[in-house]
């Protein structure tokens, strides 16, 4: 399958959540109380980002997880393929 | 999935044995489940080639077609074990059409439209027992989807479930020797209408919660 960044902000912008594992740490961009969505390292249970808007790929774009946008890992198939979800 | 395949077998059983009926041949007018009385008096409804003529007012096929997707249901279909000598047991119910009047189809194999009869042979005929048989289709549909259960047209993805799929259908997102992701159901048009998540990452939620679609945007989390 392949899904790169602008699948995934076309995705998020219509209000679908993601799973994906990168450098073997599970993370996720969800929902959070219906008002905002985050970006969670779930493996450690830390929140990274919560967003100001959705629909802002440049805001999408900057977010790092260490010292990797989340774009680069989209964009470069830096993410475990096997383990993406859609939702 | 029985209801349909009974309306199925039914309709198709009507089409193969029936002698032809003519619409301006009888008017039955109904009463609650039961087609109350019969009589060969009036002509309310005439099908024709190109349209149908009901109640003095000519309608287009695709007019016709129309008129029915306004049709609002009032009985549901009549238990046929149960009906005493003299009524007629209906195996889709009853729906009313504003300005027409109800319509219904007995499983004598007769099709009622605004207190006529008209032949099930015939295209008006056909395109009402077509109808009936969607409506069948979709009621099973909304129930399953109210249950959380597969549809009959049940499919499982371990890739991203699409936004749109067949008509009145289901999707699991389930990859290999893990648990289902999400249930996806399609509506009548095979647009996204509803998810239910049984799990997923982040914080803060109760599963399993849904998510309604709407002009293929998806909304809020919802307690299912």
């Amino acid at each position: 399958m392949t899904y790169d960044f602008d699948m995934l902000a076309s995705d998020l912008a219509t209000g679908r959540e993601i799973e994906f594992e990168f450098n073997n740490t599970k993370y996720s961009i969800t929902c959070f109380e219906n008002r905002t969505k985050i970006l969670f390292d779930d493996s450690n249970q830390i929140l990274i980002h919560e967003f100001k808007c959705l629909s802002d790929k440049n805001e999408l774009s900057s977010i790092l997880i260490g010292t990797t946008t989340l774009e680069s890992i989209f964009r470069d198939k830096l993410y475990d393929t096997t383990t993406l979800y859609v939702l | 999935m029985k209801k349909v395949i009974a309306l199925m077998l039914t309709l198709s059983m009507m089409i193969m044995s029936l002698p032809p009926i003519f619409a301006d041949q009888n008017t039955v007018s109904l009463k609650s489940d039961k087609i109350s009385s019969v009589t060969n008096s009036s002509k309310n409804v005439t099908v024709g080639t190109n349209g149908i003529v009901i109640k003095g007012k000519f309608y287009s096929k695709k007019q016709f077609k129309a008129l029915l997707d306004t049709a609002i249901k009032l009985e549901a279909p009549t238990d046929q074990n149960s009906v005493g000598t003299r009524a007629l047991p209906l195996v889709a119910g009853i729906y009313f059409i504003p300005g027409i009047g109800e319509v219904a189809i007995a499983a004598t194999g007769v099709i009622l439209i605004g207190g006529a009869v008209i032949s099930l042979t015939s295209w008006a005929g056909q395109m009402v027992s077509n109808w009936f048989l969607q409506k069948a289709v979709e009621e099973e549909y909304q129930k399953d989807k109210a249950n959380g259960v597969p549809t009959d047209k049940h499919t499982v993805t371990s890739n991203e479930p699409p936004t749109t799929s067949s008509p009145n259908s289901s999707l699991d997102l389930k990859k290999p020797n893990e648990s289902t992701k999400q249930r996806r159901y399609y509506d009548k048009n095979g647009n996204a209408d509803m998810d239910i998540d049984y799990s997923h990452g982040g914080v803060g939620h109760t599963f399993p919660h849904k998510h309604y679609w709407n002009n293929g945007q998806r909304g809020n989390e919802m307690p299912y």
